[in-house]
């Protein structure tokens, strides 16, 4: 019986030790290198309690940073639960040529961030780029080009993250669209409701759990977003699209300035931290037993 | 999970660093203007090969940029042919060959911390300053003195400058080749070179239609903008980035304003730079030079291989790409021009196990010999100038190229912390240049109080 009992917590043990080793001890390292000084280039330490913070705090880079991140976040999240709705609404009726539509959707999510970005920053150049070429004709498009125009690059950004988060969006949802009965539908249009009642009364409301998974990882796919920036714009122009995961990566590995890397690094943990524990509470019905 | 993720990958690199090395002294001033280049010696015979300390077999660790197995002719030529010669030379010693990604610097730093360090590295010699104050090379005093005096001699002055630390004086490194920039013109567009900034207006605009034929064009995609582009035309002024001794940012003043300006009014002025060149990378704005959609391009000499032999074999071959030192404000660029001279260098790292086989790598690497045939192959030039007799510099342009490394090239200002230095003067300066009406100064003085607020209270 004993043995039974210890036999789960052995057969976890390795996983567990290199979760312990490669996740748990350097996030706490990093939570003690947040409140050290670091020399630099020196590898020097010494402690400076919440002087990072207040620095950080005080700088400009991080406030333009963090807006940057507000922006692309609030865009993307929105337009990716919207357009993932949609698409799963869509792939919910069967339509023919399913298959073909979907590996088509699903190949951008297949893609790595390099690549994606590489096609995404050749689909906008100003000189030969297809996307930028043809809405060039158009006059609401920037004459001289939308990703060198500061609004435009991170309208870029907003796209290509959208290109890239939408299959998974929509197969989340059509997931949960497929658990819905057909039955409570067919109940509503018989009492009289219209399609577009039955979707707001119905469906979305027994939505809520897929809903909710799909605004948490998309909220923190949002706030962490690093490597695409670095690959499509490397924060430009100026620094324009230098979201909180760039300027980490710089300030951590470019500057070289460890301790303050590890401050925004915590930082960022908070944010998430703070978004999840508001969509919890604010769907907080979906948990109670 | 995201989040953790990425703070263990910054974690990651912090548990390498171990505690307290001593405490670095105040940096000496940089020189304030280059010292003409020593005449040239006579040519370098081989210094005589110092058999290593020991006879017993040596395997020694070698950092090099990139895949070791790169297939392309430099990296081979680097890595297994050279390699190979200086074996046979030296068969008790054998090189490991370990490839490194770009940022080969960081890495030295945190592994010189961890006492993990190969035996001979490649190094970014503009980085030399950071590496001097954070303590991760061996100085080379030691080793230079035992050789003949020409060894020293016979070395240009802007790779001697590049490889000694200011802080102490000592040389560190030796480059294993060096670039300098310069301005490339198209000569059937404009037959002279152009002197001054207004000549670069004046031949713009002749050349530009504003849709797909510009005049000038430049990279300017920060941070390495401002070593190529911005840099030369800020020193032709007497202009300085840093303050020569702490690293403090001093970038908010006059010339560095002219030189801003000008660039903006490149592309909103007088409309002779596509607006696309305020981020253009580093070959984007060289490509466009090289396919004939460009008159003028600020490029180094190592560009010469490109044009050649590539995307510029056409316009090469017809005769009509020239190379003039950088223009200056007052129309005298034999006097004024400077450019950003650096290139990679080789060091050893203090702690290295078989440091003298790293000592016989580097002289290999710089003989004369060695030099004529790795620069003609690299695209850099060689760092002495007894290797510059050899027939295969005798194209005119190559007198052009010697012209921008004698007289007009420097290394960058003093920065404790290069990157960040010209990051954000060269996001300052992105910014600056994006719209026609933006307050220039005021850009570059936040920026500079930015700067200098985290480093020096």
């Amino acid at each position: 019986m004993r043995q039974s009992r210890a036999l789960p917590y052995i057969l976890i043990s390795p996983s567990l030790a290199l979760i312990l080793a490669f996740v748990f001890y350097p996030t706490l390292y990093g939570f003690q290198l947040s409140f050290m000084r670091m020399i630099p280039l020196t590898g020097e330490f010494e402690f400076a309690g919440l002087e990072n913070y207040s620095a950080l705090l005080g700088a400009r880079e991080l406030w333009e940073s963090a807006r940057v991140t507000l922006f692309f976040g609030v865009q993307y999240v929105a337009v990716v639960i919207i357009l993932g709705f949609a698409l799963a609404l869509i792939m919910n009726r069967k339509p023919r040529a399913m298959g073909l539509y979907m590996t088509l959707i699903f190949v951008p999510w297949v893609l790595s961030d390099v690549v994606a970005s590489i096609i995404w920053r050749i689909l906008f150049n100003q000189q030969i780029g297809i996307i930028e070429l043809t809405m060039r004709n158009f006059p609401f498009w920037p004459k001289l080009g939308l990703i060198t125009t500061p609004q435009g690059a991170l309208w870029v950004m907003v796209l290509l993250g959208l290109w890239r988060g939408l299959p998974f969006a929509m197969l989340l949802l059509l997931a949960g669209l497929q658990t819905i009965s057909r039955e409570l539908i067919e109940a509503a249009r018989i009492d009289g409701a219209s399609s577009w009642r039955a979707f707001f009364s119905v469906t979305l409301p027994l939505m809520r759990s897929q809903a909710l998974v799909l605004l948490l990882l998309a909220s923190i796919g949002a706030v962490n977003a690093a490597a695409t920036f670095l690959a499509v714009t490397q924060g430009g122009p100026g620094r324009y699209t230098e979201v909180l995961g760039l300027f980490l990566y710089r300030t951590g590995f470019q500057f070289f300035r460890i301790d303050h890397g590890s401050t925004i690094a915590v930082m960022m943990f908070l944010i998430n931290l703070s978004l999840t524990l508001v969509y919890l509470r604010a769907f907080r019905s979906e948990y109670r037993l | 999970m995201g989040v953790l993720g990425l703070g263990a990958g910054v974690l990651a690199v912090a548990c390498a660093a171990p505690p307290t090395p001593t405490p670095v002294p105040p940096p000496k001033p940089a020189p304030a203007a280059p010292t003409p280049a020593p005449k040239a010696a006579a040519p370098t015979a081989a210094p005589a090969a110092k058999p290593p300390a020991a006879k017993e077999p040596v395997k020694a660790r070698m950092w090099v940029q990139g895949d070791p197995k790169d297939p392309g002719p430099v990296a081979q030529l680097r890595n297994v042919t050279f390699v190979n010669e200086f074996q046979q030379k030296f068969p008790n010693i054998k090189f490991e060959l370990e490839g490194v990604s770009e940022r080969i610097d960081l890495k030295l730093f945190v592994t010189a911390k961890a006492g993990d360090v190969p035996d001979i590295t490649m190094y970014s010699g503009q980085m030399q300053q950071n590496h001097a104050f954070a303590g991760t090379l061996t100085a080379l005093d030691d080793y230079t003195k035992a050789e003949p005096k020409q060894f020293i001699e016979d070395l240009f002055w802007i790779e001697t400058e590049t490889t000694k630390s200011t802080l102490d004086g000592k040389k560190y490194g030796f480059l294993y080749s060096v670039h300098a920039r310069g301005m490339w013109r198209r000569k059937d567009l404009i037959p002279d070179a152009p002197k001054s900034w207004d000549d670069i207006i004046k031949h713009g605009k002749a050349n530009a239609n504003g849709t797909d034929k510009w005049g000038f064009v430049f990279f300017g995609q920060k941070p390495w903008s401002i070593e190529v582009e911005y840099g030369p035309f800020v020193w032709s002024q007497d202009g300085k980035l840093s303050d020569g001794k702490e690293g403090r940012a001093v970038w908010a003043n006059d010339e560095v304003y002219n030189a801003v300006k000008l660039h903006r009014d490149f592309v909103h002025e007088h409309k002779i730079s596509p607006i696309s060149t305020i981020t253009a990378g580093f070959g984007d704005a060289w490509k466009l030079f090289l396919t004939g959609q460009v008159a003028m391009c600020v490029q180094g000499t190592y560009g010469l291989n490109q044009a050649k032999n590539t995307d510029g074999k056409a316009l090469w071959d017809a005769g009509k790409l020239e190379f003039d030192l950088i223009p200056t404000k007052d129309g005298n660029p034999e006097k004024s021009s400077r450019n950003f001279g650096n290139g990679w260098a080789w060091g050893i790292p203090k702690g290295a196990k078989y440091a003298d086989a790293g000592w016989e790598w580097i002289k290999f690497f710089s003989t004369r010999e060695t030099q004529v045939r790795w620069s003609l192959l690299e695209g850099g030039l060689p760092i002495r100038p007894s290797a510059w007799d050899d027939k295969a510099f005798e194209l005119p342009i190559y007198k052009k190229f010697r012209q921008a490394v004698e007289k007009g090239a420097r290394p960058m200002d003093l920065w404790r912390t290069y990157i960040e230095a010209i990051e954000t003067v060269g996001a300052a300066v992105e910014e600056a240049t994006l719209k026609p009406d933006t307050d220039i100064k005021k850009i570059l003085k936040d920026s500079q109080d930015a700067f200098n607020g985290k480093y020096f209270k």
